[in-house]
């Protein structure tokens, strides 16, 4: 349905210029005979599910769930993070935010704030002092999350090793 | 843009299904379809552009009460809103239908950019091209001295279209 109708929008717009309608035709062909392999009647998709797909969102925006065990679900774009335990959502402030987005890349892991800093160019780094920028928001934002089903921060932090986001309660990632 | 995000989702599924043939026809052929229409418009095929084709005719999106914007018909690239009927350009309309898709969501500039101006828009045009295009959008609408506005645009999140001025985002509460 959604191919056939933007076949006849493009070939519409070149009437009377035969060699893209040419090749339009046979690329069409070509797509709608790997359709029907996938099982698509008439080799034809629905337009629901061609919009979908031009519609879903990049990786770097996309909706985060952590996986198996996970208790967050993370939505950067809207800042919001989801407690499932506790059933409640929590808004972040666009810094809070930047800094959970780093720290998501690799969970159950520890970060020095400096490394963080020098692998994304975060705009905290305008600041003066920006350790102790980052560590403000982040004592906010780990005051905001709270603990996990077992007692323990879902942003913990040590002294040596750096910062880290745990969201289930599973262990420091020794792989 | 459009077309290259179409193979993606659709490889994926062929993937998933482990057919290899069906994986290679469709890229085989939305490839013949890109070439296609480079060769004849020069330029690439966007997303936006896909969206209103196969879009069913006399498509309307209609507001919330209370919303100065009343409806919306993207085919016919005009807006009514409480003062009148405005006409939108045909860059602006699809800049309007890409956030009226999401409404009360904010779209990051790059994927604004990149759905409505095309892949490589940032080496064709300015970076603040997406801006300018909103800024212009801003002033048919009337939107300049609103508060909040329709468009609202917020550092990092991008931009996004509010119909309801009552809906405040979570975003840096």
């Amino acid at each position: 349905m959604a191919f056939e109708i933007l076949r006849g929008q493009i070939l519409g717009d070149f009437r009377g210029n035969r060699n893209p309608r040419r090749r339009i035709n046979a690329g069409f062909a070509q797509l709608n005979s790997g359709l029907r392999i996938l099982g698509y009647k008439n080799g034809d998709i629905p337009i629901d599910e061609v919009r979908g797909m031009l519609l879903a969102r990049s990786p770097e925006e996309a909706i985060i769930d952590f996986g198996e065990g996970s208790e967050i679900v993370y939505d950067p774009l809207q800042a919001l993070v989801t407690i499932t335990p506790r059933g409640e959502s929590v808004p972040l402030t666009p810094q809070e935010n930047r800094v959970l987005t780093l720290l998501t890349g690799q969970p159950y892991e520890y970060h020095h704030a400096r490394e963080l800093f020098l692998q994304e160019n975060l705009e905290l780094s305008c600041f003066y002092d920006w350790n102790r920028a980052f560590r403000v928001h982040t004592f906010y934002m780990r005051r905001k999350l709270g603990n996990n089903t077992k007692g323990d921060p879902y942003v913990r932090s040590d002294q040596d090793l750096g910062y880290g986001l745990f969201p289930g309660t599973a262990d420091l990632n020794t792989e | 843009m459009g077309l290259e995000k179409l193979q993606h989702s659709l490889s994926l599924l062929a993937q998933a299904r482990n057919s290899i043939e069906a994986e290679q026809e469709i890229s085989l052929g939305i490839s013949a379809i890109a070439r296609g229409f480079s060769s004849g418009a020069g330029r690439e095929l966007t997303t936006t552009e896909i969206l209103l084709a196969i879009m069913e005719p006399g498509t309307e999106f209609t507001f919330a009460q209370g919303s100065p914007l009343l409806v919306y018909q993207p085919h016919k690239a005009t807006l009514v809103t409480t003062t009148g009927v405005t006409h939108l350009r045909p860059v602006a309309n699809r800049f309007f239908l890409r956030m009226a898709y999401e409404p009360e969501c904010y779209v990051r500039k790059a994927t604004l950019g990149q759905d409505v101006l095309g892949k490589n828009w940032l080496l064709k045009s300015h970076s603040d091209s997406v801006k300018y295009y909103i800024d212009q959008l801003r002033i048919t609408l009337g939107d300049r001295g609103r508060k909040p506005r329709l468009i609202r645009s917020r550092e990092y999140f991008g931009y996004g279209l509010f119909p309801d001025p009552s809906v405040m985002p979570n975003i840096g509460l």
